[in-house]
């Protein structure tokens, strides 16, 4: 009888193992063994990776921090900057608004020619009412234009630089101007007092005065040229022992947020002082 | 544009830096600085522009006679010379507006005017008076050490 070969045997062995496991494998019984083989080296491995994770952050957050901190104080500054045009420009559409109602206006008065001017200051003086505007004789304002709004008059022009004028309002206690009433044809007189009341007078008592009454310039006395809006009469003040009657007006103009005027300035101011007589011949 | 404004009175701060300039120990040159802050504003306002240089002196002057006399309590010096000055400014204005032609009540000047703007005036003159002294501290740092 032949002896069977020892090395035969081995792979015959070998390959019945084999077979073995490969069949364990596809019914699903080498798994738990797997398993339990495996669990070690992972928990090992997830050991070692966090180690190393916490190494590496700790390494190259710092320097992650400080590039985020410079990246949020870029955007600060950049969101502050954004913010600053955002208000800029709500600036300049309220400026554009007003100059386009001012271009409006002088659009629809093409007779008068118009220089267009920012109020720059205020008279220092309580007593006075007066505002500053940024162009003078340089642009052709010269003493005595008459100063407008898109809405009425705003007063005359009382001084002159080369750079800048200062406009006398109609509120001013110092100012009187003769007026007429737009529906009644009736002259009269306004004149602007320390608070900034303005008021009407010297309307004979046979006229019937009423509120809502439209003030408009007369023209006379040549200081102001005719049919400017000026304000409509809100309270009349008649007295039976008076000579005339008063009323308070509310002028169109409002004269604390004056932010942009026009000048009229193809109207000159009559000097008419020559021909007022006097007493020394 | 920006004035401070209370009824119809507005705060003077060039009467009131005048004042706290003035108080201070190493202030040099107050009466010029009277002068050109009177004419700058006098320059700008339809009030004569001669009342505003007169009456800054006045109160630049009577600020000296309080430094020496009340040397102890500038801040008690300032709010008594703003309180005169205040008075002796607009009062001032008043008669010379009077003077024009102007025709403006006295009563309604005072309350609505004239009262109004000195409370302004000693509402602002401590910040004013701590503010300048620290500028004159700037300037002359020796000197007050």
């Amino acid at each position: 009888m032949k002896s069977v070969n020892p090395r035969n045997v081995q792979v015959i062995i070998f390959l019945l193992v084999a077979a073995g496991v490969v069949l364990l494998a596809l019914a699903g019984f080498i798994q738990p063994v797997i398993g339990t083989a495996t669990n070690p080296i992972i928990q090992l491995q997830g050991y070692f990776t966090t180690r190393v994770q916490a190494v590496t952050e700790f390494i190259t957050v710092p320097r992650d921090m400080a590039s985020l901190r410079a990246r949020n104080a870029e955007l600060e500054s950049e969101i502050s900057q954004l913010q600053s045009q955002v208000i800029q420009l709500k600036q300049q559409l309220s400026e554009a608004d007003v100059l386009y109602a001012l271009l409006d206006f002088a659009r629809q008065s093409p007779e008068n020619q118009y220089i267009a001017a920012a109020v720059i200051g205020r008279d220092p003086s309580p007593f006075m009412h007066y505002v500053i505007i940024d162009h003078g004789s340089d642009s052709g304002i010269r003493h005595g234009m008459p100063v407008v709004t898109d809405q009425g008059l705003v007063g005359r022009v009382d001084a002159v630089t080369s750079k800048a004028a200062r406009i006398q309002l109609i509120t001013d206690p110092g100012s009187i101007m003769n007026v007429k009433l737009e529906s009644l044809g009736v002259d009269g007189q306004i004149s602007g007092s320390l608070t900034g009341e303005t008021s009407l007078e010297m309307i004979p008592q046979n006229i019937d005065l009423q509120p809502g009454e439209i003030i408009l310039s007369s023209g006379l006395g040549g200081s102001y040229p005719p049919n400017l809006l000026i304000g409509q009469v809100i309270n009349v003040i008649k007295r039976e022992t008076d000579l005339f009657q008063s009323a308070v007006i509310q002028p169109v103009v409002d004269f604390s947020n004056l932010n942009a005027v026009l000048v009229i300035t193809n109207f000159r101011p009559v000097e008419i002082e020559p021909l007022i007589p006097s007493l020394i011949p | 544009m920006a004035r401070f404004s209370l009824l119809n009175g507005v705060a003077d701060l060039m009467m009131l830096i005048l004042i706290a300039w003035a108080l201070q120990d190493g202030s040099k040159n107050s009466w010029m600085w009277a002068i050109i802050g009177g004419l700058v504003i006098g320059f700008a306002s339809a009030v004569p522009w001669f009342i505003f240089p007169i009456c800054y002196l006045g109160i630049v002057g009577i600020t000296q006679r309080f430094k020496s006399r009340i040397w102890q309590s500038p801040i008690l010096a300032m709010m008594i010379i703003t309180a005169i000055g205040t008075i002796l400014l607009l009062v001032t204005e008043f008669i010379a507006l009077q003077i024009m032609g102007i025709n403006l009540k006295f009563s309604e000047s005072l309350t609505r005017t004239i009262l109004p703007s000195m409370l302004l005036n000693l509402l602002f003159a401590f910040p004013i008076y701590v503010l300048i002294r620290e500028i004159n501290k700037l300037i002359y740092p020796v000197k007050n050490e």
